[in-house]
């Protein structure tokens, strides 16, 4: 029996990963690459995602490696699982466990190598972190300065009517 | 790409956006956006200037604001909803009113009326106009009292547009005829005094891809007589979940009869079949395709029949994803359904071991278990609701001696008992029967051992009657149920 296809990926830092093309192709801008380019011993350069994030990326590549690919065409404004969108599964869940450094390394890593279900993993984490919880409270989670005046914060309160009994 | 050390807010506004739509949720869209604006001016704009955050357009919010979501989500298509928390008419007016002109761009339409006088003229955008890029439709009344019997004409006469694939409708009594419906993914009428078998059976063939099928309570799906021999089967190779409750028996058996569900997961039918035989009246040869699916056992409990009978006259039977709410009057008629069983598995009826839950305490119990072969009852539950004297009757049944005693005990294959003990005296009956029917007791005959396990139930749990049981029984596994 032939050994599976391999490429070489290259992080931003220069680490090499060589991993099963099946594998790799969970990426869209890889697999995209590897059809424009064609095959080829030339490790593919990824120059925004660092080794340790690439590594976080392919370990949920190769747990994922025979699911069922996203249809290209999905409608984002057409979403019927908007109820169950915060659904992620088990081991989805341990793997996304890591600090927000992280987190959002890996959204960012997904959007640019096109990787729709990790990145709907990490968005849904970070809208689960943020549900239920008060703006003072989401701003203390995200370090992020209240940059508001009472005033213009009252106004936003009588705009929507804001009462946080309703 | 990033801005190190940004956090969330280092992330592109897209994905903000996208993490946003689903913090929100779209049966109270308002206070969400409100809360994700008054963080700080960067998520305010973020929330002002994303269209997709706009979308749901809901009576709930109030007149000024309905206008202001409607203006902030542009061009976007939006989710029309009407909870019945706010179910007054002036609101829907204002909804209608509001909303009406945009019905290009409805997605969605969810109203849940209380009322049952005014509702149909203030649904005019929906039945004067088309509303050509619709996918759900979801009309329900509540407390309505006798349904009107003038059908609701839909799209002003016109056909559903093509994107219409989720329709429920409760107690709307809605003229199906020009709509031609077809394509639809899921099918949900309650008490739809206007769908006929045969438009039924007409948008069931034009929809290949429908998922699921709920029909409750449906006064017109009735049997089609001569008819129904002429009509090819209908493929609905998607269909996992389908649902008929308190259908005339004629109109589900000519349903199931017709159609055929491969790959379903769940079947639920309740039916009434006191006074009739039910072989004759629904649970013909016609319909045992049902049993069988694609979907592995494994996946849908192991193949073992459950029966129960419960209050005065219901009677459940689940197998295989199937559940079976009968109302019945009388043992003979559940003897009746699982010779249904029987016959439709052929042989591999000898592998669906019974499971016996026994809450009935009008009937004779010993009927009740009288399975017809090759079914075995292997497991016995006496329910919570049943009576001392039900009890009593089938402990009685269970340390009878066979007369002759070539014959076999009353459940001699039972493998697992549950029973519930609330008082000690129902704890001296159950030391009781175990020793006539295990040790032989006042006679020299005794039942061949099966017994894997017993369960306890009920409390109080006096300490030492596990070891007093387990004394009798010898190796089986006695507990109290957690």
């Amino acid at each position: 029996m032939s050994a599976a296809p391999q490429v070489t990926l290259e992080s931003s830092d220069g680490e090499k990963f060589k991993v099963d093309k099946e594998v790799a192709e969970r990426s869209v801008l890889i697999k995209n690459m590897i059809e424009d380019v064609g095959e080829s011993d030339n490790p593919i350069p990824l120059p925004n995602v660092n080794a340790s994030v690439l590594k976080k990326v392919l370990e949920y590549c190769e747990h994922h490696r025979g699911d069922p690919l996203p249809a290209a065409d999905a409608d984002p404004s057409n979403d019927d699982n908007r109820k169950r969108a915060t659904e992620i599964s088990d081991w989805d869940q341990k793997f996304i466990q890591v600090d927000q450094e992280m987190l959002f390394e890996i959204i960012l890593a997904a959007n640019y190598m096109d990787i729709k279900p990790l990145l709907d993993v990490g968005c849904k984490t970070v809208a689960n972190m943020i549900k239920g919880k008060t703006p003072e409270e989401i701003r203390k989670l995200f370090n992020i300065v209240n940059d508001f005046t009472p005033e213009e914060e009252a106004q936003i309160k009588k705009e929507n009517e804001w009462a946080e009994d309703r | 790409m990033s801005i190190p050390g940004d956090g969330l807010n280092g992330l592109p506004s897209e994905l903000i956006c996208n993490i946003f739509r689903l913090v929100i949720n779209p049966s109270n869209p308002r206070k969400e956006r409100c809360r994700l604006m008054l963080v700080c001016r960067r998520w305010r704009e973020y929330v002002e200037g994303s269209a997709l955050l706009w979308t749901t357009i809901s009576a709930y919010d109030g007149l000024s604001y309905m206008r202001r979501a409607l203006e902030n989500c542009r061009g976007a298509m939006i989710d029309i909803t009407f909870p019945l928390s706010r179910s007054s008419a002036a609101n829907l007016e204002a909804l209608a009113f509001e909303g009406g002109p945009h019905i290009p761009r409805w997605r969605s339409l969810i109203l849940a009326l209380r009322w049952s006088r005014s509702w149909e003229s203030t649904l005019a955008p929906l039945t004067r106009t088309q509303a050509p890029n619709l996918e759900i439709l979801k009309l329900l009344v509540r407390h309505a009292g006798e349904i009107s019997a003038n059908p609701i004409t839909l799209f002003g006469g016109a056909p559903a547009p093509s994107t219409l694939k989720n329709i429920t409708l409760d107690q709307i009594p809605v003229a199906f005829e020009p709509l031609g419906l077809s394509g639809l993914v899921s099918l949900n009428l309650k008490k739809v005094p206007t769908i006929s078998t045969p438009q039924l059976l007409e948008i069931l063939r034009d929809s290949p891809g429908l998922e699921r099928l709920y029909l409750i309570s449906n006064p017109s799906l009735v049997a089609i007589g001569s008819q129904a021999s002429t009509i090819q089967p209908i493929e609905l190779p998607k269909l996992v979940s389908l649902s008929l409750k308190r259908i005339d028996n004629g109109g589900t058996g000519c349903i199931l009869s017709n159609i055929r569900i491969p790959n379903r997961r769940r079947v639920s039918i309740r039916a009434n079949v006191r006074g009739v035989n039910p072989r004759s009246a629904l649970f013909t040869s016609a319909i045992t395709h049902i049993f069988h699916t694609t979907i592995p056992t494994a996946d849908l409990s192991p193949s073992a029949i459950t029966v129960e009978g419960y209050d005065v006259d219901g009677c459940s039977i689940k197998f295989r994803g199937i559940e079976l709410a009968l109302v019945v009057d009388g043992e003979d008629r559940v003897q009746d359904m699982l010779g249904w069983l029987v016959d439709g598995l052929g042989p591999e009826a000898a592998e669906c071991p019974v499971h016996l839950i026994h809450g009935w305490s009008r009937w004779d119990p010993v009927r009740f278990a009288a399975v017809p072969p090759p079914l075995v009852i292997k497991h016995l539950t006496i329910s919570d609701s049943a009576s001392d004297l039900l009890r009593k009757a089938l402990y009685a049944a269970m340390t009878r001696a066979p007369d002759p005693p070539s014959s076999d005990w009353f459940l001699p294959q039972m493998e697992s008992f549950s029973v519930g003990l609330g008082t000690m005296e129902s704890q001296k009956q159950l030391i009781s029967m175990l020793k006539n029917r295990y040790e032989g007791g006042e006679t020299e005959s005794r039942c061949p051992m099966n017994l894997r396990s017993v369960k306890l139930r009920g409390e109080p749990r006096t300490e030492g009657l596990v070891e007093e049981i387990k004394g009798i029984l010898g190796e089986v596994h006695v507990f109290w149920a957690n």
